[in-house]
């Protein structure tokens, strides 16, 4: 892969008791927001403390940016903007000051910091927080110290753990709006396990689980693999209280349907049963059709998308 | 790097990062752990102190150099306690004191290019025995810790030995004990200059140190052979007592028979000691103090031996029982045998040693024993008839006996044991040929025409003369005597006496003016120590409290190119008074003259209305204007002229007879041929060493003469009641001169280094004064107020604390403001 | 290089901010002034025993910046550990030795700053007699030494615990243990300490300075205890990585 930032092949962390990671392998590429998704203590913050060097793996080998990232752990990390899932930042330190500090430690000088301050500021929704220290800080801004702390040098890669785990709906909306933005110059790596989140943002993701990859594509992809199965809910108007047992059979006669289920039944507007049809194909027509020559009437009739949620839930259900 | 980059899949990255890690940190371990052990042997190091005093001198180093392999034979106890006691239950600490003599010993070693060897005596030499003991066949001083141990059945003080022998090819010098680590420097380079000059003068003269060494060691046989043959028998009366048979007699008639039967085994080695002493007598006989005083005790070793020998054969005095006799012989010779032993020791010891004379008769301090009985032989024969006399006569007696023990402790301690030869120089007697260099220490009576001469030829020949000049006594409260008999003795603020001395005016001849004033300063002080008697809920009891004294000026103006001042940091001098140099000499390059010590120029004199209450004198002090600086020290070398230019040779005053209690042996009248004789070697000038102390240091002559008062058989055969208050004034006297000691008992270690320096001066060793001054490391505060000193206490304590919460808080309070600029001209930028 | 200034000045800066710094300097100067004014530790008082000498400065204070420098350096790592901020800290381009250089020079910021502050000690004594200056200096170049040792020791407590008491008391034992008491462990243990065994203490070492002599064996002494501090204290802040 010509344009890979970031190559990681057969990661394994051990530590004393637990394997956290058993092996992962996958690519990053240029420019792209890559999600790395997995329920809590799957292993994706191990990932990336890996790949930001805060520990070393066990074994396997990871590239960034054509780097060695054991045998030039500096490098490396000179390349990577990190936003930790703590992101712990020194309490007393006034926010202008602890970006100063960040970006004489990158390497800049103190009139250098300060212009990327004021560049950057804005766009992180700062500016106004500058001066303040940072114990005073409520944790939405702190996560911005954190972003801006992360972007300060103008990284090739970033790295977000959790970036929006703690904040209020408002600043959830704000950060990943930043997050998507950051795509267009960056290459970005972020963990979480709001899935919303990885639809809004994310242009690929690989999902880990118990310490190993189970799941990498685009979005579309993903949803497109798991799409070979067809999900209708069908709701209809039935007036009697036998939770629509007859319809239901009838509906598991039309051609293609593999198995019909009562979800629930409704009484308004109008008193019907709802049911889940799982069909080896679209069968909305032929269901239209039913309806018609039966004279029942359709209160709702849809095709059930397989999301992400289901997507997720699936895979770290079946493993 | 390039290989790790090249395989970056294969390798397991946490070993790898453990190993590595792991591999720093054992090799930063090692070569710290190597680095030290290198630095051990490698001494390089900064004296920063402002007289290096932690250095060697160049005279040290010189010393090192100027002799051949010199060995150093180093005895340290293990284990050494942490402390020792001292005297006046004062401690000592211990601690480090062997490795500081180790690193100076190295620095030796090191200093003399490979020519002084090191050996430490260990205590697994083969056949050697412990440390203790092969330190105390070397003659070193053994000391002890508090601490007791239980050997065997009995409690002993645990001995231990910290010292060194030098030795250089036939001669050897002891450091007998080492514990002051700022004199080690001084106390090594004295013996190795020593060593030279004892090696030196040994091969002038060898002879006499070959006879004196058989004669020794004659001696020294034959004793060991009568003790071995008497001892034996001597222990085994003692526990035979059941063998009745041979219970014949006592202890005492076994030795006689055990002598007599053994007499085969003792006597050819005895009869050794008459030919070797007759010879050595023969041939040199007059020619050395040493060898003669040798031969005299050795003599009297051989007479006790013949003596023994005619209680053996029978033909001892009838009137004594021959087993008594032998007895007591015995223990004579044992004691005479070790007379023998120490008087070959200081034979050894004497070879280019220079003898200091000290002046005495006139007041002066003298630290010899008192060589004529206190009582003629009529006065015993009056004083037995009177029983009240007699116990008057006892009390003068234990005096007179206290005072010749201190004089001899004085000497020996200050003295003897320091190196100095030192002897007596009686008044009104031509000084003897042998005295090097002489002390006239602070007479407090007049020398008279006679003795100046003597001190003005004795100048004028080239040995050096150190003056010390006591113009005044000062004693703050004294004991008066009671005035009626019964009465307890009583104390008094008294006051600051003039004393009788004429030496300024035979200083004046010289060109040094010693004025009769006192030298005072308020603002550099040291203090006096007063006794205070303390009276409270009835209880009576004395109490000791420092005061700041004006007359206590620290002096820490010196000449730094004159090697006796060179390192000194200050001195607290006592009751000084000023001197002044003549100009004259000053400014005549035929002279070189040293004003040694100054004062500050905060100092003043005064003559007269000085208070001795240390109150008032600070408070009159505080107000009186600086005068100073005044010079209290001076060295002068240069073509004197005699003081006696112009005038007749005084004639030697006729003895005193009768009624004077100190019959001196001897004191024969001059006669004409004295005169002539006197008249022949008379001196008119001379280049001549001088130096003048106007002060006593502290340190007071104590004589018969100065406590025993109108000490005579008139007082004593008087009425009784004369002689009662008589000696209760002898007991103030004595105490009185206790109490002015005591006055300034503090400063006086320091003020004998300074006297110990004079004497290296008069020996001329003023290199050794140099480097003894190193080891006092004094300097004294300068006077201030009670108040003051609170104050600063407050300053230091509270203020240091204060001006540290103030800067945070200011640190607080501003550290925004440059951010807070900063962040507002973005916010003004950004609308 | 520049990393380390950076990281030196953040930490004195961040010491400075801490309450501890003050308290801990404030209980340096008084009880160093306490023991050389009044002599509480069983020496004499200065304006009784009259001498112009810090001596007494430079036989306390050593005992005193063991106790407090420990208190000083417990934060230094084991703060940075607990609250999370240690993982921004090592993920930035800069090597562990580089963090540990820096947090140990900006500690010994504070160290300076006590010192400078107990310099009114000697200006007290030099407005009142003329002490030996050099040997002044040789004392306070010891301080130096020996706190920079007792910082260093401090430091590597620190890295090894995330519980600043912890790293504290360890800290504390450590720094005590060196000054004085392995003096005592090696009498129990050896009839006859071997003299190799005996140089370890601090106070051996430090013997000297006080005195106006500065020995290249104890500035190299205390330069390769602290060298090896330091280097455990990376190994420790490396261990991350295998634990």
């Amino acid at each position: 892969m010509a344009n890979a930032v970031i190559q990681i092949r057969d990661l394994v962390k051990e530590y004393d008791t637990v394997t956290a990671l058993t092996g992962v392998s996958f690519d990053v590429k240029q420019g792209e927001i890559l999600g790395l998704l997995g329920p809590n203590g799957a292993g994706k913050s191990t990932t990336m403390k890996i790949l930001t060097s805060f520990i070393s793996a066990t074994s396997g080998a990871v590239t960034v940016d054509g780097l060695d990232l054991f045998a030039n752990p500096i490098e490396t990390r000179a390349r990577i903007g990190y936003l930790p899932e703590s992101t712990a930042l020194y309490p007393d330190m006034v926010v202008w000051d602890y970006l100063v500090y960040c970006g004489e430690m990158r390497g800049f000088s103190r009139e250098e910091c300060h212009d990327r301050i004021r560049k950057l500021a804005g766009r992180v929704g700062l500016i106004e927080k500058l001066k303040e220290p940072i114990h005073t800080l409520s944790k939405g801004y702190k996560q911005r110290v954190g972003l801006a702390q992360a972007l300060l040098h103008n990284p090739k890669i970033v790295i977000l753990d959790e970036p929006t785990s703690g904040l209020d709906p408002n600043q959830i909306v704000e950060i990943r709006q930043l997050i998507k933005e950051l795509g267009k110059d960056h290459t970005v790596i972020l963990s979480t396990h709001i899935l919303p989140e990885v639809r809004q943002t994310c242009d690929r993701i690989v999902i880990i689980h118990k310490g190993a990859k189970v799941a990498d594509g685009s979005i579309e992809q993903l949803e497109g693999n798991l799409n070979d199965t067809h999900e209708l809910v069908v709701g209809i108007a039935w007036d009697k209280d036998d939770r629509g047992e007859p319809l239901r059979q009838e509906l598991a006669q039309i051609a293609s349907v593999r198995k019909v289920s009562h979800s629930h039944g409704a009484a308004l507007p109008i008193k019907h049963q709802v049911f889940e049809v799982d069909a080896k194909k679209d069968v909305r027509s032929e269901i239209a059709k039913w309806a018609a020559d039966g004279g029942h009437a359709i209160i709702e009739l849809r095709r059930r998308t397989l999301d992400l949620e289901t997507i997720f839930q699936r895979i770290t259900s079946e493993a | 790097m390039a290989a790790k980059k090249s395989t970056p899949m294969t390798r397991k990255t946490r070993t790898r990062i453990r190993t590595d890690a792991l591999v720093m940190l054992a090799a930063t371990i090692g070569v710290a752990v190597m680095v030290n052990v290198v630095m051990i042997r490698t001494p390089a190091r900064l004296d920063l102190t402002t007289y290096k005093v932690h250095t060697l001198s160049a005279e040290s180093i010189k010393a090192t150099q100027a002799l051949e392999n010199v060995t150093i034979h180093v005895y340290i106890s293990k284990d050494l306690p942490e402390s020792i006691p001292t005297q006046f239950g004062a401690k000592q600490t211990l601690k480090g004191v062997d490795r500081a003599f180790r690193d100076k010993l190295e620095e030796y070693a090191n200093a003399s290019s490979g020519k002084v060897r090191i050996v430490y005596a260990e205590q697994d030499y083969p056949n050697a025995g412990s440390i203790e003991e092969q330190a105390e066949a070397a003659k070193l001083e053994m000391f002890s810790s508090t601490e007791a141990k239980v050997e065997g059945e009995r409690v002993k003080f645990a001995r231990y030995a910290l010292g060194a022998t030098l030795h250089y090819k036939s001669v050897q010098e002891v450091l007998p004990k080492a514990l002051e680590p700022g004199y080690f420097e001084f106390e090594l380079t004295k013996r190795l200059l020593r060593l030279k000059e004892k090696y030196d003068n040994s091969l002038l003269m060898k002879d006499l140190l070959t006879s004196g060494k058989k004669v020794f060691e004659a001696v020294r046989a034959c004793n060991k052979s009568l003790q071995a043959v008497a001892k034996p028998e001597a222990e085994g009366a003692s526990v035979g007592g059941l063998d009745l048979k041979s219970a014949s007699g006592s202890p005492a008639q076994k030795t006689l028979k055990a002598l007599k039967d053994g007499r085969t085994k003792f006597d050819p080695v005895c009869q050794k000691v008459g030919p070797v002493l007759g010879q050595a007598e023969q041939s040199l006989k007059g020619r050395n103090e040493f060898v003669d005083n040798l031969v005299q005790s050795s003599k009297q070793f051989w007479n006790l031996y013949n003596e023994l020998l005619r209680y053996l054969s029978g033909q001892g005095r009838k009137e004594v029982p021959p087993e008594a006799a032998a007895a007591q012989i015995l223990k004579l010779c044992a004691n005479v045998s070790g007379e023998v032993e120490r008087r070959h020791t200081t034979l050894t010891d004497s070879p280019g040693q220079r003898r200091i004379g000290f002046l005495c008769g006139h007041g002066e301090f003298c630290p010899f024993k008192e060589s004529a009985p206190l009582f003629s032989p009529q006065m015993i024969s009056m004083i037995q008839k009177n029983q009240m006399m007699k116990q008057i006569a006892d009390a003068a007696a234990q005096m007179a006996q206290s005072i010749d023990q201190t004089n001899q402790r004085v000497g020996d301690g200050l003295f003897t044991k320091q190196g100095f030869s030192i002897m007596k120089v009686a008044p009104n007697k031509p000084i003897p040929d042998s005295v090097a260099a002489l002390i006239v220490y602070a007479p407090r009576g007049k020398l008279g025409p006679y003795d100046r001469y003597q001190l003005d030829q004795f100048l004028l020949s080239g040995r050096p003369v150190a003056f010390f000049v006591q113009n005044y006594e000062v004693s703050i409260n004294n004991m008066l005597a009671p005035t009626e008999l019964g009465q307890d003795p009583s104390f008094t603020l008294n006051g600051i006496k003039q004393t009788n001395t004429d030496l300024p005016e035979l200083l004046k001849n010289y060109g040094i003016v010693v004025n009769r004033d006192l030298v005072l300063d308020a603002k550099h002080v040291d203090t006096i120590r007063v006794m205070e008697l303390i009276n409270r809920n009835g209880m009576k009891f004395q109490a000791q409290r420092d005061f700041p004294s004006a007359l206590i000026p620290v002096f820490s103006e010196f000449d730094r190119s004159h090697a006796l001042t060179r390192s000194i940091q200050s001195v607290s001098v006592p009751y000084t008074s000023s001197l002044v140099v003549d100009p004259k000499l000053k400014n005549d390059s035929r002279f070189e003259v040293h004003e040694l010590i100054k004062s500050a120029p905060e100092a003043f004199v005064k003559s007269d209305g000085i208070p001795v209450n240390p109150i008032a004198l600070t408070k009159m002090a505080l107000a009186e204007p600086g005068n100073g600086p005044h010079t209290v020290a001076v060295t002068i070398r240069g073509p004197f002229k005699s003081a006696f230019e112009g005038k007749a040779i005084p004639r030697r005053p006729k003895s005193k007879r009768a009624p004077s209690p100190f019959p001196r042996p001897g004191e024969e009248e001059e006669t004409d041929a004295d005169r002539e004789l006197a008249k022949r070697r008379r001196k008119t000038s001379g280049t001549g060493q001088i130096m003048v102390v106007a002060s006593n240091l502290g340190i007071e002559g104590l004589s018969r003469s100065e406590v025993l008062t109108d000490f005579n058989a008139l007082t004593l055969t008087k009425f009784s009641v004369q002689g009662m208050k008589q000696s209760g004034k002898w007991q103030a006297n004595f105490q009185n001169w206790q109490i002015r000691i005591g006055q300034v008992s503090h400063l006086l270690k320091d003020n004998l280094r300074l006297l110990a320096n004079v004497m290296d001066w008069a020996v001329a060793h003023e290199a050794l004064a140099d480097i003894r001054s190193k080891g006092d490391t004094r300097r004294p505060l300068s006077e201030i107020k009670p108040g003051d000193a609170r104050n600063m206490r407050l300053i230091s304590i509270v203020g240091a604390p204060a001006l540290l919460i103030l800067l945070g808080f200011m640190r607080f309070r501003f550290r925004r403001r440059r951010v807070v600029a900063l962040v507002d001209e973005l916010e003004k930028s950004q609308g | 290089m520049k990393q380390i200034w950076v990281i030196a000045r953040r930490e004195l800066a961040s010491t400075f901010d801490s309450p501890i710094a003050y308290i801990a300097a404030t209980v340096f100067l008084v009880a160093t002034g306490l023991m050389f004014f009044f002599g509480i530790d069983g020496g004499q008082d200065f304006f009784e025993a009259r001498q112009a000498t810090l001596r007494p400065l430079f036989d306390s204070a050593p005992w005193v910046l063991a106790v407090i420098l420990p208190a000083v350096t417990m934060r230094l790592v084991a703060e940075e550990k607990k609250t999370g901020t240690l993982e921004l800290l090592v993920t930035l381009p800069v090597s562990d030795i580089k963090i540990i250089i820096g947090k140990l020079l900006g500690s010994m910021g504070f160290l300076v700053v006590a010192l400078v502050l107990t310099m009114v000690f000697p200006a007290v004594v030099m407005s009142v007699g003329s002490p030996d200056v050099g040997a002044i200096i040789g004392g306070y170049i010891g301080l130096f030494l020996i706190g920079t040792t007792f910082l260093a020791l401090g430091l590597m407590t620190s890295t090894w615990t995330h519980n600043q008491i912890v790293a504290f008391i360890l800290g504390l034992l450590l720094c005590v243990f060196f000054w004085t008491a392995t003096d005592a462990l090696i009498k129990l243990a050896f009839d006859r300490p071997p003299v190799a065994l005996r140089l370890l203490t601090f106070k051996t070492q430090f013997a000297a300075f006080a005195k106006g002599v500065v020995d290249i064996r104890n500035v190299v002494y205390f330069l390769t205890v602290t060298a090896v501090a330091v280097a455990a204290s990376t190994y420790s802040l490396k261990s991350r990585n295998w634990r």
